[in-house]
């Protein structure tokens, strides 16, 4: 017997309600009465809110139909809002073993939403189409959307075809990212792709990396990381990832992920065009290519930071393939490298990923929700890195030791990013554990991909690899 | 006698036919409400006006609100860009020749290309599925006040029904559109602030036979509507020739 359960959302007392617009219509020059709103930070809980008591609950009925997710929002440790392949934004209920309890819409509307949510404050939800930010907000209290404002409709280049190509995604700054596709800011300019972030206090958007290519998905991290899928569609042996630090806003006076409290000055998207870039504004510049052979030769999609072991890393859904691939991304003289890996690979094709606690990892896809757990069965590698002596890969479970101390079983390679390969002549060393192996070789120059592949190498007690390869960037030592 | 009770269920089966369609009469339609992008089905340069690009196309349409439902014949489309109702689709029609709109499951595609393919030299054909398309400037163009381009604000849902959000000029208007008698009739609500010279709204001008308006007075296909009544405008849509509006108060030209 299935349960009901329970979610609450509760609304902004301030905003308006739906006969507002009719009474104090908005105005052009005042900002009184626009619904413009902070926006909620992901990376930090829900505030507290004095009205709390006000929320009304709304029970979550079981649902047999399966929706087809493409974006998942966690709420907080039990719900999660999403986007389905329709554009409706839904709401879901999840026991503390990621089984979906029920699950129905917040909104019957079908927008024409990419594939991402950003929560704002008292549960209003933001979405972005191609050319428009949307704010939603439920203003009955009934658990259904029901308001929904155009944030922004207003960038350089919109009416000769400038459009959005990713996002939304709230930074920790209580900021709305989006990125627009490759414009020119003047008439010598060369076209840039812009990831830009709307503020809610001034109602602009403004450039805060520039790109030569397009920006397919993106997330950052709390500590302000952004790792940027870049879209190359010519080169076909890999995607292109960008791993950049943002600089903090200029206005930095807010605290991190703290949440504007009151109600902001109106939107003036119209009549405020985005500013141009800062001239410190980072350049999103590829920073790792996550190789085809990998991924299956399917497009790693809807980036995802996820913290494991104390460390932060990053995975990413190949929906084509089933495949979960994990970057372990490492700053070194400035610069963003690290591995890459197979995670995993799903059941069930996953279209979206989210962290929905710590150390607990929802995906979903056409077939609903599932939970996407590190396979303890699995024997595969879980780290590449590389130490002054060698290469060390380290696996999910102790390795034949007869086998792992062939050096002929390793194949290891440096790919210069300029083009052309050496090969690097290993000696295998096994650690205690058997469970770690440094390919002791002279030093690695920086400036080149390494890849090392397990020719022959089954587990202790006989498994295959997940995958035989591991690859490791390196821009600096 | 023999053939009286099967003679009987045909009565009774025709009797409640008809009562379920005369209980359907006037009755709100359950909408789906969709935004997509579609290819510009505009044809008339003024209505094309808001998607001119610097280099003499137009753009497609984007983000279009679509309107219908699963029995209705007709789908109706109201566009941000231009803030205004820029065409009702006669499905039937259109699944033999139509011009369709871009697939609905495509929208939560990661950077879904926009249909772009704008007529450069817009040009009419009357063998095409849509009952109406835009036609014209604005349609509040003419109201004091209401100068220069709209401004999309937002939208809410009243009832199940989008109420269109948006400014021109001096002009704080709200649109609501819904489809009654089981999709045949198109109802078109205007509630204006900031008017106090009344509206003069433009009617379609092929319409004025089909359209009714509650109140106001219509000359010249533009609907004038004094400063005291501008709260509630509504326009009634026929959609079907044969159909005659029963709502509306003021026919068109009735002056």
């Amino acid at each position: 017997m299935r349960t009901s359960s329970a979610i609450f959302l509760c609304l902004a007392p301030w905003l308006w309600s739906t006969s507002a617009f009719s009474q104090a219509p908005v105005s052009q020059t005042s900002s009184a009465s626009t619904p413009t709103v902070p926006i909620q930070s992901e990376s930090t809980p829900l505030p507290a809110t004095s009205d709390s008591q006000q929320r009304p609950f709304t029970t979550i009925p079981p649902n047999d139909q399966t929706p087809k997710v493409r974006a998942i929002l966690p709420i907080d440790g039990a719900n999660a809002f999403f986007l389905n392949h329709r554009g409706q934004i839904g709401v879901a209920k999840f026991s503390p073993g990621l089984s979906q309890i029920g699950w129905q819409l917040y909104s019957d509307v079908k927008l024409n939403a990419l594939p991402s949510l950003s929560l704002g404050p008292n549960y209003s939800l933001i979405t972005a189409s191609p050319r428009e930010l949307t704010q939603a907000f439920d203003t009955d209290h009934n658990a259904n959307l029901d308001f929904f404002q155009a944030l922004l409709r207003d960038w350089p280049g919109r009416t000769e075809g400038v459009s959005i190509t990713a996002g939304p995604v709230a930074d920790g700054y209580g900021r709305i990212l989006f990125a627009l596709s490759p414009h020119s800011l003047g008439k010598d300019d060369a076209p840039k792709a812009r990831l830009m972030a709307w503020s809610p206090a001034s109602g602009r958007a403004e450039a805060i990396t520039e790109s030569q290519l397009p920006i397919e998905s993106f997330a950052v991290a709390p500590n302000r990381l952004l790792a940027a899928r870049l879209n190359m569609p010519d080169y076909t042996d890999g995607y292109f990832l960008s791993l950049t630090t943002l600089n903090a806003p200029a206005d930095d006076s807010k605290s991190p992920s703290a949440p504007t409290s009151a109600p902001s000055a109106p939107s003036t998207s119209s009549a405020a065009p985005s500013a141009p870039p800062a001239p410190s504004v980072p350049s999103t510049v590829p920073s790792l290519i996550i190789p085809a052979e990998l991924t299956d030769h399917q497009t790693p999609i809807h980036p995802t930071f996820y913290q494991e072991n104390g460390r932060d890393k990053l995975l990413l859904a190949c929906p084509g393939s089933k495949r979960i691939i994990e970057i372990a991304p490492t700053e070194s003289g400035g610069a963003w490298q690290g591995s890459i890996l197979l995670r995993g690979i799903t059941e069930k094709e996953p279209y979206a990923l989210a962290t929905f606690a710590p150390g607990m990892l929802l995906g979903g896809g056409d077939q609903g929700f599932f939970a996407i757990q590190d396979d303890p069965k699995t024997y595969r590698i879980v780290r590449i890195d590389l130490a002054s002596d060698g290469i060390v890969l380290e696996f999910s479970h102790s390795v034949d030791r007869y086998e792992a101390l062939k050096a002929e079983n390793f194949s290891a390679k440096a790919i210069a990013f300029g083009g052309g390969e050496t090969a690097i002549s290993v000696d295998p060393m096994i650690e205690s554990d058997g469970k770690v192996v440094v390919l002791r070789c002279s030093e690695i120059a920086p400036g080149q991909v390494i890849r090392v592949v397990c020719l022959n190498l089954p587990s202790e007690s006989g498994e295959k690899l997940l995958s035989a390869s591991a690859f490791y960037t390196l821009h600096a030592r | 006698m023999p053939r009286c009770p099967e003679l009987l269920s045909h009565i009774l089966a025709f009797a409640l036919l008809v009562g379920s369609i005369r209980t359907d009469a006037g009755q709100p339609v359950r909408l789906d409400i969709s935004r997509r992008n579609l290819e510009n089905f505009l044809t008339d340069k003024e209505a094309l006006t808001p998607y001119l690009r610097s280099d003499g196309s137009y753009s497609g349409l984007e983000d279009v609100f679509t309107l219908g439902e699963i029995e209705a014949p007709f789908a109706v489309f109201w566009d941000p860009q231009a803030c205004r109702l820029i065409g009702i689709l006669n499905l039937q029609q259109s699944k033999t020749s139509a011009p369709t709109p871009s697939p609905p499951t495509s929208s939560a595609s990661p950077a879904a290309p926009n249909s772009e393919k704008a007529p450069s030299n817009p040009v009419s054909s009357s063998t095409e599925p849509y009952l109406l398309k835009a036609e014209g400037p604005f349609p509040l163009s003419k109201t004091i006040g209401g100068g220069g381009s709209p401004h999309f604000f937002g939208f809410r849902i009243v009832d199940g029904q989008p109420e269109f959000l948006y400014l021109c000029g001096l002009l704080h208007i709200e649109e609501r559109l819904w489809l009654e008698d089981e999709g045949r009739t198109l109802k078109q609500r205007f509630s204006v602030t900031h008017a106090p010279k009344g509206l003069e709204i433009s009617l379609p001008l092929q319409w004025q036979n089909r359209i009714t308006t509650s109140v106001g007075t219509v000359k010249n296909g533009i609907l004038s509507v004094p400063s005291t009544a501008t709260s509630e405008v509504v326009i009634t849509y026929s959609l079907l020739p044969s159909a005659t509006s029963q709502s509306g108060s003021h026919s068109t030209d009735s002056n």
